[in-house]
């Protein structure tokens, strides 16, 4: 099993299409990085100026007008109130704040936040790619009844072609989320943004990214029992964008139920430790009229987990049924 | 592992009433029927049939590649599929056309093999040497010609020092020198004390380096057996041709030879020799203008036993139709 295994692994290292996904990384991560140089530069002594006038200048125009644009707001509000009861326009925090003509700084944890996330569905997604092409080329090729000469026993193929390119998914996550952490270190460093960070931000980051390579690791497996199951690569980028349009897209907006089932919610619940999701819920009202309501819902981690865990599950025990019964032609 | 049935072996392939029926948008369709096939322990052996008799058919249950539907098979002992991997190190298999990974090179598609089955890799140099790849083993499978890819096929087999080999149809689009480096290969293995079934529908290519052989029409055992005695099946025909066939063919009879006219002409079975014949006739005054013995060659019998038994396909509707008896079983 363990040399069945080591000759797997090798050959994940060796497909092109490896190397090409590392390569889209790489290139993913550096225009990732570019834009957190771009976005986090201090600003100069001529923004804050021009920054600054731009400032006094809606200060005055308040002074002047202030009651005007506070009565007209309050009668815009009473107006939407009437169709949309509970809405709440602000008008008492119309005055002009110094941030809202001068963006600040973002500090580092501002910038550092999101990576986990940004790698683990960029990388999950490459992973799927990687893990059903290597099943699907060798149904195409055949190369799979060659293999199968030298080992015939399904279940440990299955097994080995799934554990390689799950590691091959968990290297990628991995190697992606160090280059956009050191990335982010190295802009902070460029940059002087502010690094002080709340007490556990560097252990949550920590956690997040862990359970960040584990999906990559579990997209991969999911790819390649994918694979298994239709026996085509096109067949798997097709079922991923049908799913993606049909239920995501589509399906959910007439089954609501639905929504805390999506694979994306639960990906971002799973690496976040939570997501929320917004759906209408409408019915006709007392008076008769058909009213929506805005409603939103949490996703949690565990029940995130245990999603993701079973999609897993299904996809791999199919795989492997359906791997040991059929014919390889 | 299995214990219990490797004991002894007869045959080093030993299937019987074999069956595979495939499911297709057309129906059911029978690809193989009731067959049996017994390769013996060392030697060659040649499983002939025409195109879509079920060879590489029957090859691929005896590999576990696809699920039987009935009958039993036995490799050196061992029933397959189900103790296939106890065998598999003593098995080298190329099935239809040598199917490796494409891009990448020969040499790494042997070591990954190499690995998956625990040999050294050092072994893998000495195969490519074997088979005369080693200044083309850094190059991509898919840039390999097909004679290319079948001895890289060839040197993947030999990795394992198989007891058994099964080679389908290897000299399929090969020039005359790449048939005939096949052949000398399969003789050698043979003679190494190997047991070889090659596959293939090419007549003389079998009758060149099989001892034995095993030919199948539309799925079914035609006839098997040693080449010699496949052949020798009516081989003591004698062609005679006499002034008066008639009386010639009574005489004949009447000592016991079995006489078929075909016009002027008769074909004698039963003589020990064509001298038998002639002093026979001369006893009655006759005396034929020509005797000759006919040689059948395997071509000849392999024709009388496929009759009929093409290439088309024949499904369930069509079962009634009359199959060439097997009258040749020996
Ligand atoms: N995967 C399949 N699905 C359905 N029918 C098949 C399949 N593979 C083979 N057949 C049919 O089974 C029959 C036997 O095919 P097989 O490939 O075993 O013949 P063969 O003797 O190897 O022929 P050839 O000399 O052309 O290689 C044919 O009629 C073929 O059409
Ligand atoms: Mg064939």
């Amino acid at each position: 099993m363990w040399r069945l295994f080591r000759a797997e692994w090798r050959r994940v290292l060796r497909r092109r299409i490896t190397l090409f996904t590392v390569l889209g990384i790489i290139a993913a991560t550096a225009l990732f990085t570019f834009a957190m140089f771009t976005s986090t530069k201090a600003p100069t002594a001529e923004e804050i100026a021009r920054s600054e006038q731009a400032y006094q200048r809606a200060l005055d125009d308040w002074e002047r007008n202030s009651a005007e644009q506070i009565a007209q707001c309050k009668q815009d509000e009473a107006a939407n109130q009437q169709m949309e009861p509970g809405v709440d326009f602000n008008c008492d925090e119309l005055t002009p704040t110094k941030n809202q003509y001068l963006h600040p700084q973002p500090t580092l944890a501002e910038t550092q936040a999101p990576v986990p996330l940004v790698a683990g569905m960029l990388v999950a997604l490459g992973a799927v790619l990687i893990g059903a092409s290597m099943v699907g080329a060798e149904f195409a090729t055949g190369s799979i009844g060659n293999w199968l000469t030298f080992e015939p026993r399904r279940s440990r193929v299955y097994a080995t072609k799934l554990l390689a390119v799950a590691l091959g998914g968990l290297a990628l996550g991995a190697v992606a989320i160090a280059l956009l952490t050191g990335g982010g270190l190295l802009v902070a460093q460029l940059n002087n943004q502010d690094t002080t960070v709340e007490a556990g931000f560097w252990a949550h980051q920590g956690w997040s990214s862990l359970r960040a390579v584990l999906l990559t690791a579990v997209a991969a497996a999911g790819g390649a029992a994918l694979g298994f199951i239709t026996r085509h690569t096109a067949a798997v980028i097709g079922i991923g964008i049908g799913y993606l349009v049909l239920v995501e897209s589509i399906l959910v907006n007439f089954a609501t139920w639905l929504h805390p089932l999506l694979l994306t919610g639960n990906v971002q619940a799973w690496i976040q430790g939570s997501a929320q999701y917004r759906y209408q819920e409408c019915s006709p009202s007392d008076t008769g009229i058909y009213s929506c309501e805005s409603m939103t819902g949490t996703i949690s981690n565990t029940h995130a987990g245990l999603e993701l865990l079973a999609v897993l599950a299904v996809l791999a025990v199919a795989g492997w049924l359906l791997f040991r019964r059929r014919d390889v032609a | 592992m299995v214990t219990t049935d490797s004991a002894s072996a007869d045959f080093a392939i030993e299937a019987r009433a074999l069956r595979k029926v495939y499911r297709t948008r057309r129906g059911r369709q029978v690809a193989v029927d009731d067959l049996d096939l017994l390769v013996p322990l060392t030697g060659v052996h040649g499983f002939l049939g025409p195109n879509g008799s079920g060879k590489t058919t029957t090859i691929r249950m005896l590999l576990g590649l696809i699920r039987s539907d009935g009958g039993s098979m036995r490799i050196l002992g061992h029933q397959v599929p189900q103790h296939l991997p106890a065998v598999i190190n003593s098995i080298g298999a190329i099935v239809e056309q040598p199917r490796f990974f494409p891009n990448f090179s020969g040499r790494l598609n042997l070591e990954l093999t190499a690995d998956a089955i625990g040999v050294e890799r050092d072994k893998v140099e000495s195969v490519l040497d074997q088979v005369g790849l080693r200044d083309r083993a850094g190059d991509a499978f898919r840039t390999y010609s097909l004679g290319m890819k079948q001895r890289l096929a060839v040197a993947g087999t030999l990795l394992k020092d198989p007891q058994v080999l099964i080679f389908d149809e290897p000299t399929n689009g090969l020039d005359p020198a790449g048939i005939h480096e096949i052949r000398e290969t399969m003789r050698a293995l043979g003679r190494e004390g190997r047991a070889v079934l090659v596959s293939s529908h090419i007549l003389s290519e079998v009758e060149q380096v099989a001892d034995t052989v095993t030919i199948i029409g539309r799925g079914k055992l035609l006839a098997d057996g040693t080449v010699a005695d496949v052949m020798g099946h009516g081989s003591n025909t004698v062609r005679v041709v006499v002034s008066d066939p008639r009386r010639a063919a009574e005489v004949l009879t009447a000592s016991r030879l079995t006489v078929r006219p075909s016009g002027a002409v008769l074909l004698v079975d039963g003589a020990e020799r064509p001298a038998v014949i002639s002093e026979v006739l001369a006893r009655e005054g006759l005396y034929p203008d020509e005797l000759f013995p006919v040689r059948r060659d395997l071509e000849s019998v392999f024709l009388e036993l496929t009759r009929g038994s093409g290439p088309e396909a024949h499904f369930d509707g069509s079962e009634a139709r009359q199959h060439p008896s097997s009258e040749g079983h020996l």
